[in-house]
């Protein structure tokens, strides 16, 4: 049972005087303002502590997967109530879903960007037909391509990390940004590289992005048992993919379900971002807690090591060596046994319980009630970074510290979470662990920054880019002529 | 709500459970000091600090009524210093946990802390000063000290078993009070403490430690044999930094942790600073680095300060006033043991072993009650102990944990744990008002001669001539560890006092009275200043010490004096009407 503490103290001392104090009952969380189901997107907490930010996180989960406004992209729509909330098998694409993907702002030779939610061309033009998936997921990196060039599908550590489900389907990403975020990169024109490393170097532009920009990245499961449906987010879409045997790739529909997401928002409070990671909760175990009534999409409570191809090996990251001119892979149909590492705090379990409770009420069919969140990250140290700073930037004092557990999704970055006998030989990590070192993109000719934010030496290094991987996807208009770092 | 009416002690934790006469007067001598701090807080530093008075949001509910409870949400902090890793970010991960735990970074315990800035908010790498704070475990400055218990101290360090580590986060205030009241308590408390668990048959006991008044007494520099008397009791003073209490390391047989003993973890110091916190500046609050260079309440680059700083500021710009919640004071939090796939037990543990097996909590309550009578977000632990027992055949140096640099480490001792414990306060919060306008920086003015503190002469001219070293260098005495609480006076009694004072601008006439909560002052007490002097000294609270003028005096109060609490009205220049330092003298 979760403890709320129910004061509004988002509007001022107005609301304040406007809501008694009253609490819920649960001992484990304590937040100033609890998550409720509304479409509003929080744009900071207002208590720098865990608890707050972890009902922040939420808050923006329910914000961000409310139904979109038709008319205008990354807007809710305002006419959807509670009750609509997670219907399941619901066509309407839900807010963060019309944002824009990154590959509609970062383009190969500096082309300009799409509009604000609008991609082309679609991936798959034949097999968009209408909103959905032709206006949503056209031309996002749902994509899977051919074994020799994995993009999409390769995200959750270094070199060839796919995560492959117990249905033998590997998990694609997708990575979009919000309009305040988008706004920033088309008005100064960084889709072009060359704009970034002229901005970076001086000390009074910088690449700093504005509070309220946000990032997404979700992975999705191509999920093939339709009584799993209504438990998830589910969005029918073109995928790109190559069948076994064959080099060529082939556009099919797919019915695809969320099993995770990442939400990161720069705020006052949160200059380092606030770091929000959710996950379905029937993905996989804690670490020696294996739920035996759970049915893990990515972990085989049966697994036998005389047949598994990593041989029931927990977080076992798949490899490629060359070969030939090519290279000879663990096949991606492989199944790969996803445990978390580290559990998630027990004030996060009573929140999410608190959350799911609060989704059931308003809709008992909703399928965000089988999500959770499994923690945020922010800066104690909230620092702003000023112009002109080189990586590595600081970290703030990142919340919760790496010994601490520090924050990773098991679906996002599985091999990064120091399992056993896998020691990825980098120690603990967390979100801001590596995004301390985004760079802005290649440049034409080295450009190197001089402000120190994180310590270590003051050798004026590569110019950072605000915590945002992003930005270093960026070409310039003959993309061969910037490629030093 | 109403007014409260008392503040309880810590964790509300009775330590005469089966002494209801004793528990009474220590319960209420210890609101009557919390009280003191409050009001001392709330008075802010008038004296020589510009833009440091004039609090209002920060409440004394024995005092106002505090209005609507709002919330307790929990200001949290890693027990591990901040400030290490701050200061010195190229160490590796076992030469800073080294560092926190005995001082040096190496092995065969040569290499100390370097040196750093003065001001880390103006750094100029040319004025620089040894490490502090400058204590014997000194450098623990986030309301968190352990000891490690070695199986033999003459050993080379990393030759060493790790037998039990002890963790607290108990005030120095509070046991000086439980001493005022029943000096063998405290030896029984040790007594109990240290050598928990008691019942274990020897075969399983790590300590075996023996703890007597006299190993707690306070002693005459000159002639070591020689107690201290406290004029007050007729009894011993206290020694807080007694060979039970003393420093990072200890056997099984002395050392240890009972309470915190670093300069500035004080909860006299951390009620001042959440006072302070309350004022709104003109640099705003978004960042906790700029906004405690600007309001100068702590240092920078603790976990602590910064943050509780921000946290208190946040608050009530949101319209809150606050207070620490009720009992007030610094709680240890459950450790965030990691995961099970990052500990590796030797062979010989029994199967399935887990850290959480071993850990003891001795002192403080898993929870306790809000306001609103549910309970707060958070543990209200003093005192807890990681030990294996001696007949498990392995002990803590046994067990291997892996670093956050991929690599397996033996547990050497408590500075890896800290990073896994969290401290927190308990901010009671209530809605309140606009906040008020917000003001400029704090800066230095010399208006006023600052009273500092005011204690026992004979406890003073102990403690400040009896002086320890450092693993810095910097010699300490021990009039460093003394508490800032006022003297207790008899009606009909002369008592000799020493009062020591930061210096205005001006020199002139020194003029000192006693006054109370009306600024009226205490009828029937005479003062008598016997001679001044000089003396340097870490006022309790700070981190670094300082030159202060040093005021004899005998306090001679009337059998017909009204009792009670009184502040201190303090000149040396003239000025009329000097700002009250509240809570400087009890008369009983």
């Amino acid at each position: 049972m979760s403890r709320l503490l129910l004061l509004a103290v988002v509007a001022g001392l107005a609301a304040l005087l406007a809501t008694p104090p009253a609490i819920a009952a649960d001992n484990t969380f304590a937040c100033l303002s609890p998550p409720t189901l509304t479409s509003a997107l929080p744009g900071d907490t207002k208590f720098p502590n865990q608890d707050n930010f972890n009902c922040f996180a939420w808050q923006e989960f329910i914000a961000l997967t409310w139904n979109s406004s038709y008319q205008t992209p990354g807007q809710p729509d305002p006419t959807a109530t509670a009750a609509q909330y997670g219907t399941p098998a619901s066509t309407t694409p839900l807010v963060w879903e019309t944002f824009s993907p990154d590959g509609a702002v970062f383009k190969p030779a500096a082309l300009a960007p799409d509009p604000f939610g609008v991609t082309s061309p679609p991936a798959c033009p034949e097999l968009a037909t209408g909103r959905n998936p032709g206006t949503l997921f056209a031309n996002s990196e749902l994509v899977g391509v051919p074994i020799s060039a994995l993009s999409s599908i390769v995200q959750a550590g270094t070199n060839y990390s796919w995560v492959t489900a117990q249905n033998h389907k590997p998990t694609y990403y997708d990575v979009r940004l919000n309009q305040p975020e988008y706004t920033y990169l088309v008005t100064n024109k960084f889709y072009d590289a060359r704009n970034q490393g002229t901005a970076a170097v001086s000390t009074t532009q910088g690449v700093l992005l504005p509070n309220g920009a946000i990032e997404i990245k979700a992975a999705w499961l191509e999920i093939t048992d339709q009584s799993r449906w209504p438990r998830y987010r589910m969005v029918q879409l073109p995928i790109l993919d190559t069948p076994t045997d064959s080099v060529t790739s082939v556009c099919r529909m797919a019915h695809m379900g969320l099993v995770a997401l990442h939400i990161i928002q720069k705020t006052p409070l949160g200059q380092q971002f606030v770091w929000a990671s959710f996950e379905h909760v029937d993905n996989q175990p804690d670490y020696g807690a294996v739920d035996s009534t759970v049915d893990y999409t990515y972990y085989n409570q049966n697994c036998d090591p005389t047949t598994d191809h990593y041989h029931c090996d927990i977080n076992h990251q798949p490899t490629c060596t060359p070969q030939g001119g090519g290279l000879l892979c663990d096949p991606v149909a492989a199944p790969v046994q996803v445990v978390k590492i580290v559990p998630t705090p027990a004030s996060t379990v009573a929140l999410n319980d608190h959350v799911q409770n609060l989704i059931r009420q308003a809709n008992p069919d909703s399928v965000f009630q089988y999500y959770r969140l499994v923690d945020s990250m922010w800066p104690n140290n909230n620092t702003v970074i000023p112009a002109g700073s080189m990586v590595s930037l600081t970290d703030g004092n990142a919340q919760p510290p790496l010994a601490q557990g520090g924050l990773l999704n098991p679906l996002i970055e599985t091999y990064f979470q120091n399992s056993p006998n896998q020691n990825n030989g980098k120690g603990f990590l967390g979100c801001l662990s590596c995004h301390v070192a985004a760079p802005i993109a290649a440049q034409e000719n080295p450009v190197r920054c001089t402000v120190q934010t994180g310590g270590g030496s003051n050798t004026p290094s590569r110019c950072a880019s605000d915590y945002s991987f992003l930005f270093s996807k960026a070409q310039c208009p003959n993309p061969l002529a910037c490629q030093t770092q | 709500m109403a007014l409260w009416s008392r503040f309880l002690t810590p964790a509300d934790i009775d330590d005469f459970a089966d002494n209801p006469g004793l528990r009474e007067q220590l319960q209420t001598l210890w609101s009557e000091r919390v009280d003191g701090f409050t009001q001392q807080s709330i008075t802010g530093t008038p004296w020589q600090v510009t833009y440091s008075s004039g609090i209002t949001a920060y409440l004394n509910p024995l005092r106002t009524d505090p209005g609507t409870f709002a919330a307790s949400p929990g200001i949290r902090w890693e027990a591990m210093p901040g400030r290490i890793k701050a200061y010195f970010p190229n160490l590796t991960n076992l030469q800073r946990w080294s560092l926190a735990d005995t001082g040096y970074s190496d092995s065969s315990q040569t290499t100390t802390f370097g040196r750093i800035v003065q001001d880390p908010c103006n750094p100029n790498p040319d004025q620089t000063q040894s490490y502090p704070p400058y204590g014997p475990r000194g450098w623990q400055d986030e309301y968190c000290e352990w000891s490690i218990t070695y199986d033999d101290l003459s050993k080379n360090v990393d030759q060493r078993k790790v037998l039990r580590l002890d963790f607290v986060c108990e005030n120095p205030e509070y046991w000086h009070t439980l001493w005022n009241v029943d000096p063998n308590r405290v030896v029984a408390l040790y007594n109990e403490v240290l050598n928990y668990p008691a019942g274990y048959p020897a075969a399983s006991r790590n300590v075996n430690k023996v703890v007597t008044l006299d190993d707690l007494t306070l002693k005459d520099p000159s002639n070591p044999t020689v107690p201290v008397i406290d004029p007050f009791t007729g009894g011993p003073a206290y020694n807080p930094l007694n060979a039970f209490n003393n420093g990072p390391a200890g056997s099984p047989t002395t050392g240890g942790v009972m309470h915190l003993t670093s300069t500035p973890n004080t909860v006299q110091t951390e009620i001042g600073l959440a006072g302070q916190a309350t004022l709104q500046r003109n640099c705003g609050n978004s960042v906790p680095q700029t906004l405690i260079c600007c309001a100068q309440y702590g240092q920078v680059h603790r976990n602590s300060d910064p943050h509780i700083g921000q946290s208190v500021n946040l608050a009530v710009a949101a319209g809150l006033n606050v207070t620490l919640a009720n009992p007030p004071g610094l709680y240890l939090q459950n450790p965030v043991w990691p995961s099970d796939a990052w500990v590796k037990f030797p062979a010989t543990a029994p199967a399935n072993a887990r850290l959480q097996d071993y850990f003891r909590v001795l002192r403080g309550a898993e929870t306790l009650n809000d306001p609103n009578g549910q309970p707060f977000s958070g543990n209200f632990y003093l005192h807890y102990v990681i030990e294996i027992p001696a007949d498990q055949g392995f002990c803590l140096s046994d067990i291997q944990i892996l670093d956050q640099d991929g690599s397996w480490h033996p547990l050497r001792g408590g500075a890896q744990i800290s990073e896994w414990i969290n401290v927190q306060i308990f901010p009671a919060a209530y809605l309140g008002t606009a906040p008020g306008t917000p003001l400029p920086c704090v800066g230095n003015q010399d208006t006023y001669a600052w009273p500092l503190q005011l204690l026992y002469r004979s406890v003073w001219d102990a403690a400040i001539n009896t002086s320890y070293p450092t693993v810095v260098g910097q010699t300490m005495t021990l009039a460093s560890n003394t508490v800032i609480i006022p003297p207790r006076v008899s009606r009909g009694a002369t008592t000799p006092l020493v009062l020591t004072w930061f210096p205005s601008g001006a020199s002139g006439t020194t003029t000192l009275a006693f006054v109370d909560d009306n600024g009226q002052p205490a009828s029937g007490v005479g003062v008598t200043v016997s001679d001044g002097g000089t003396a340097k000294y870490c006022v309790p609270g700070n981190t670094i010490p300082s030159q202060v003028n040093v005021l004899r005096l005998s306090v001679a109060v009337d059998p017909s004096a009204t009792p009670g609490v009184f502040g201190i009205r303090f000149s040396d220049n003239d000025q009329p009407n000097p700002p009250v330092a509240p809570a400087f003298l009890t008369i009983v």
